[in-house]
C-alpha cells in the first residue's frame, strides 16, 4: 500500500498530469475484498474539473488504485442494491422515524456507513450521499420537533381537535377521505372556527365603505330622455318582480289548466251555439296576430282532445276538423281508456302559420285572450 | 395637519371608542348614537359631562378630515329617521384598494345604482338588476352569486330591499352623494325643499318637481290642503307625518314603526 502511494507521489513530482477517480470526499484507504495489485498507470481519469483533481493529487487522497479497477460488477451492483433499499426504507418510514422516538434513524445511518465501508466507485458513492441528504433532512426534522420549553404543541393532534370541535369527525373510520366533503362543509368549518377565534382576538373593526373603492372611470352615458311620462304607464313587467327563489313553479301548472277549461268553455259555446257543426281545427286554434298565441292555442286543445272532451279527425277534405264528445257519451263506454292511444304530431312553422291565416282567410282568433 | 388653519380638536378615549363603534355599524340613528356616546362616556370617563353630540362629532371630524374621512349626518328617505354614517370622501390609491367587494360586485352595485337613479320611484326591480349580470367587469358571476351579493350588500346597508325591489340605504346616499351629482348629471333627481339628492319621493304630475317623504311631511305639516310650490296644483299625494322621536320612544321598546303600512328597513 505504501509503496503504491510513493509511486503516486512520484507520478504527480514528475509533472504527469495527475488523475484521480474520486468525485467528492476523500477515501481513506479502502481495503478491497478482491484487492488485486494493479499498476499505478491503470488509474482512470477524472471525470471533474483538472483544478479539483489537481487538489486532490496532492497527496490528500489516499487512494487504493487497485480498487479503482475491476471492482467486481457483481458486488457492486449489489452495493446499489442494498443501498437503494435503504433509501427506499427510509422513505416509507419517513412519518414514523420522524414522529418516534426511536432510534431507527440512527440505525440507518449505522447501516449505511457499513454500506460504504465497501463503495469504492462513484456510483455508489452517489447514492450514499443521496442517503445522506435524505438522512440529514429527517434529522433536522427531529431537530425542530425537539422542544426546549415547558409545553408542547403537537401540530397534527391541534388540527384533529379542530375537525372534532367543528363536528367533522373523519376519523371516525368510516373511510371517508377529506376530499369527499364538499364546498358547504368547507364554509361552515372556517365560519365555525371564526366564531370561536374572534372572541379570543382583539381586533379593531376596520373602515367599510364603497365610494372611491371602483377602480376605473364609468363609460360616458347614453344620453337619456329628459322628461319622462309622469302618468306611471304599467310597463311589461309591472307586476311584482318576483326574486328568483320565489319562482313558483307550481302556479305554472294551475295556469296551464285553467287555460285548458277556458278554452275548453269556449269550445263548448261554440258548440252550444252550433250543435253538430265540427269546427275546422286551424280556424279554431289559429290566431293571426299571433304566432305564439297559436302555438300555445294548439297546446291547450291538445290537453282537451287527451281528456276526451273532443275529438279531432279529417273530414272529407283530409283537413282536420273538432267535434265535440257528449258528456253523456263518454258514460256509455265510449271512455278515453278503451280507446287505443293514437297520437298525433302537429308542426307547425312560421311559414305555415301565415300560409294558413291566407288561405282560410282567418281574419280574427277565436280563441280570445283572457286580458 | 402643518397647514390647517382651523384648530383640530383633541380625540380621548371617548371618541376614539365611538368611532370604533360607528366604524362597526356604518351607519346608525340619532337613539342610537347618542346611547353609545353616553356608553362611552360611561366606559372611559365616567365623571365628565356627556358633550353635546354635534360639537363631539364636529370634534372627531376635524381630526378625521386630514384622512378625508366624515361622520355625516343624514334623514332616511322613507320616514325621516335622523341617521349618522361613517363615510369616505376622496378616491386614493389607498381606497382603491378596499378589498369588502370583489371588482364584479362593485361593478354590481354601480349597475343597479344606475338602474336605481334612472328609475322613475327610485326604486330598481331584481330582475332588472340580475339581467345585467351578464355584462360586469371581472369575473364572470352567475345570476344565483349576484343574487347572493346583493343581499350582501342589504346586510352592509348599502342597499333597501322591499318587496323584490332595491333601492339606496341612506348609508350609501350620504356616500355617493357626490359620485352620483357627478357621474349622472342629467339623470340625478333633486329635492326641491332641500336641494339634495332624491332617490325615493313624491313628484307633481303637472310640473314633475319632487320632494323627498320627509320634506313634504315638514312642508306640508297642519295644512290641509296642500298644494304643489312651484305650480300651485294640488298635490294628489297622502301627506306622510313628520317624524317624532318622542313618540317613537313611547311607541315602545320594540321598534316596530307605528305606521304599519311602512317596513322598518334599518
Amino acid at each position: 500500500m505504501a509503496d503504491e502511494k510513493g509511486s503516486l507521489r512520484g507520478d504527480v513530482e514528475e509533472g504527469e498530469e495527475p488523475v484521480v477517480a474520486v468525485t467528492g470526499s476523500a477515501y481513506p484507504g479502502k481495503q478491497a475484498e478482491e484487492e488485486e495489485e494493479e499498476e499505478p498507470m491503470k488509474v482512470e481519469v477524472a471525470v471533474g474539473a483538472d483544478a479539483c483533481s489537481d487538489d486532490l493529487s496532492c497527496g490528500e487522497a489516499d487512494i487504493d488504485p487497485s480498487l479503482l479497477e475491476l471492482a467486481d460488477e457483481e458486488k457492486c451492483r449489489s452495493i446499489r442494491k442494498q443501498y437503494r433499499q435503504l433509501i427506499y426504507n427510509v422513505q416509507q418510514n419517513r412519518d414514523d422515524i420522524v414522529n418516534t422516538a426511536s432510534d431507527s434513524l440512527t440505525e440507518a445511518l449505522e447501516e449505511a456507513n457499513v454500506l460504504f465501508d465497501a463503495v469504492s466507485r462513484t456510483r455508489e458513492a452517489a447514492l450514499d450521499a443521496q442517503f445522506l441528504v435524505l438522512a440529514s433532512d429527517l434529522g433536522k426534522e427531529k431537530a425542530k420537533q425537539l422542544n426546549s420549553d415547558m409545553s408542547f404543541f403537537n401540530q397534527v393532534a391541534f388540527c384533529d381537535f379542530l375537525f372534532i370541535f367543528v363536528g367533522l369527525n373523519w376519523m371516525e373510520g368510516d373511510g371517508r377521505e377529506l376530499s369527499d366533503y364538499d364546498d358547504n362543509v368547507a364554509l361552515s368549518f372556517w365560519e365555525t372556527v371564526q366564531k370561536e377565534a374572534t372572541s379570543w382576538m382583539l381586533q379593531a373593526e376596520k373602515f367599510h365603505f364603497i365610494f372611491g373603492s371602483f377602480k376605473s372611470e364609468p363609460s360616458a352615458r347614453k344620453p337619456r330622455l329628459e322628461h319622462r311620462k309622469k302618468v306611471h304607464k304599467m310597463e311589461e313587467n309591472g307586476d311584482m318582480p318576483t326574486k328568483l327563489r320565489k319562482l313558483d313553479l307550481n302556479s305554472n301548472q294551475e295556469a296551464t289548466e285553467k287555460e285548458v277549461e277556458r278554452i275548453l268553455g269556449l269550445l263548448q259555446t261554440y258548440f252550444r251555439k252550433y250543435p253538430d257543426t265540427p269546427v275546422s281545427y286551424f280556424e279554431f286554434v289559429i290566431d293571426p296576430n299571433s304566432f305564439s298565441r297559436t302555438v300555445e292555442n294548439i297546446f291547450y286543445v291538445s290537453f282537451i282532445i287527451r281528456d276526451g272532451f273532443a275529438r279531432i279527425r279529417l273530414d272529407q277534405d283530409r283537413l282536420p276538423i273538432l267535434e265535440p264528445i257528449n258528456i253523456n257519451q263518454v258514460g256509455e263506454g265510449n271512455d278515453p281508456s278503451s280507446h287505443c292511444r293514437k297520437q298525433g304530431v302537429i308542426s307547425l312553422s312560421l311559414q305555415d302559420w301565415k300560409n294558413i291565416v291566407a288561405t282560410f282567410e282567418i281574419s280574427e282568433a277565436m280563441i280570445t285572450n283572457s286580458y | 395637519m402643518q397647514g390647517s388653519t382651523r384648530r383640530m380638536g383633541v380625540m380621548t378615549d371617548v371618541h376614539r371608542r365611538f368611532l370604533q363603534l360607528l366604524m362597526t355599524h356604518g351607519v346608525l340613528e340619532e337613539w342610537d348614537v347618542k346611547r353609545l356616546q353616553k356608553h362611552c362616556y360611561k366606559v372611559h370617563d365616567r365623571n365628565a359631562t356627556v358633550e353635546k353630540l354635534e360639537d363631539f362629532i364636529n370634534n372627531i371630524n376635524s381630526v378625521l378630515e386630514s384622512l378625508y374621512i366624515e361622520i355625516k349626518k343624514g334623514v332616511t328617505e322613507d320616514d325621516g329617521r335622523p341617521i349618522y354614517a361613517l363615510v369616505n370622501l376622496a378616491t386614493t390609491s389607498i381606497s382603491k384598494m378596499a378589498s369588502d367587494f370583489a371588482e364584479n360586485e362593485l361593478d354590481l352595485f354601480r349597475k343597479a345604482l344606475e338602474l336605481i337613479i334612472d328609475s322613475e320611484t327610485g326604486f330598481a326591480s331584481s330582475t332588472n338588476i340580475l339581467n345585467l349580470v351578464d355584462q360586469l367587469k371581472g369575473k364572470k358571476m352567475r345570476k344565483k352569486e349576484a343574487e347572493h351579493v346583493l343581499q350582501k350588500f342589504v346586510q352592509n346597508k348599502w342597499l333597501i330591499e322591499k318587496e323584490g325591489e332595491f333601492t339606496l340605504h341612506g348609508r350609501a346616499i350620504l356616500e355617493m352623494e357626490q359620485y352620483i351629482r357627478e357621474t349622472y348629471p342629467d339623470a340625478v333627481k333633486v329635492c326641491n325643499i332641500c336641494h339634495s339628492l332624491l332617490i325615493q319621493g313624491q313628484s307633481c304630475d303637472t310640473c314633475g318637481i319632487r320632494m323627498h317623504l320627509p320634506c313634504v311631511a315638514k312642508y306640508f305639516q297642519s295644512n290641509s290642503e296642500p298644494h304643489c310650490p312651484h305650480c300651485n296644483d294640488y298635490w294628489p299625494h297622502e301627506i306622510p307625518e313628520v317624524f317624532d322621536p318622542e313618540k317613537e320612544r313611547d311607541a315602545g321598546i320594540s321598534k316596530s314603526s307605528k305606521k304599519s303600512s311602512r317596513s322598518r328597513q334599518h
